[in-house]
């Protein structure tokens, strides 16, 4: 069980979609330090180059959008003819817009399911072939996947979509002895929250504020604490470990 | 190998099963530990084996006075606490129509006090 010489990761290939700020970013440094080989992936070809810079070593990047199926296929692609094979894949990349129900268009609903749910699915679906048994599979969901949030039921439910897929992929994959799991943070202080939501800056300050109330541990989580948890399931240390939703939201929607 | 470096940790029921392998890895990481146990034999079995850093207080967590004894040697050898792994635990298999309210209480932790009975505390219950 224990480690090796404090590599929980030594020699595993990973690829993190949303891979270029925030979490994904996060994450994808913490892996390397801990040994791995990441292929990041996200839309904007500029970040991804400040995310290598970041990451310094050890990173590969691909520009593209999960919620097109012929970018997942160069994706993997890439991932193939690099490295062989797949040891963790973490299907991080999801999006979030503001829009009460009496007022959201077709396109915010297209959106946050296409990226979040079929994206995600399709994602998951097109790394099988390249995945060794006994691997690990973690999917972001959110803390928000079993509240209710007044402006934000889609992005909601899309991620309580991505939590059930937890529950059937881990029966689906147990032969292959990959182990499947869901993560949900709570709110985290990335770029996120300023940068896709729609929010003004002094509405997003507002909200994070906000969020500091309703959160028992009475702030926001850092990146790096949501990275701790995702190593933890990406690592032999959570070996007995499948089909859970790990919550990783300072208390918030566990009391 | 140093998660833990410097904690102190007690773990009730730590002389065997999960409370042991908890209180192994402790170790590994760093920790010192206390283990709380019923049985003589088993603690000082554990502590032969844990080595060190490790101290065995003996007791059940049913009883309050036995738990003060235990923080009592946590606060005079290490003078804080970091970790309590609560693990200590029985179960037993009982049919419905079986059930006592001995077993009932036992199960809970509930202690009897002498003298006073609870209207439903008859060896054999309604449904069976």
């Amino acid at each position: 069980m224990s480690n090796n010489n404090g590599q929980e990761l030594a020699g595993k290939i990973a690829v993190i979609t949303g891979g270029s700020s925030g979490i994904g970013l996060a994450t994808a440094k913490r892996f390397v330090e801990e040994g791995a080989h990441v292929v990041i992936t996200g839309r904007r070809e500029k970040e991804l180059r400040e995310a290598a810079a970041f990451i310094k070593r050890n990173v590969t990047t691909v520009v593209g959008d999960v919620s097109r199926l012929e970018d997942l296929d160069r994706l993997y692609a890439v991932v193939k003819e690099k490295h062989g094979h797949i040891d963790i894949l973490f299907a991080n990349a999801g999006a979030g817009t503001i829009a009460p129900l009496a007022v959201a268009t077709e396109a915010h609903f297209d959106q946050t399911f296409d990226v979040n749910v079929k994206g995600l699915f399709f994602t998951v679906q097109k790394a099988l072939p390249l995945f060794k048994d006994g691997g690990s599979i973690i999917l972001t969901s959110s803390v928000s996947n079993v509240l209710g949030l007044p402006g934000f039921s889609a992005y909601a439910a899309s991620k309580a979509a991505v939590r059930n897929f937890a529950r059937a992929w881990t029966l689906e994959l147990k032969d292959r002895k990959i182990r499947v799991n869901a993560m949900s943070p709570g709110p985290t202080e990335t770029p996120a929250l300023e940068k896709t939501t729609g929010l003004t800056p002094e509405q997003a300050e507002q909200a994070a504020a906000q969020f500091a109330t309703q959160i028992p541990m009475g702030r926001r989580c850092k990146p790096e604490e949501i990275a701790a948890a995702v190593t933890f399931l990406a690592s032999d240390e959570s070996s007995f470990i499948t089909g859970v939703d790990l919550a990783v939201d300072g208390g918030m929607a566990q009391v | 190998m140093t998660r833990l470096n410097g904690k102190t940790a007690v773990i009730t029921g730590g002389a065997t099963g999960i409370g042991l392998a908890a209180a192994e890895r402790f170790i590994e990481e760093g920790a010192f530990i206390f283990i709380f146990g019923r049985r003589h034999e088993a603690l000082d079995a554990a502590v032969a084996d844990l080595g060190p850093n490790a101290r065995a207080v003996k007791g059940s967590v049913s009883d309050e006075a036995d738990l003060d004894r235990l923080y009592a040697a946590v606060k005079a050898e290490r003078g804080t606490l970091d970790i309590v792994f609560a693990n200590a635990g029985v179960g037993s298999q009982l049919r419905l129509g079986k059930i006592t309210a001995e077993h009932i209480d036992e199960i809970f932790g509930i202690r009897r006090r002498s003298g006073r009975r609870l209207p439903f505390s008859r060896r054999r219950t309604a449904a069976s």
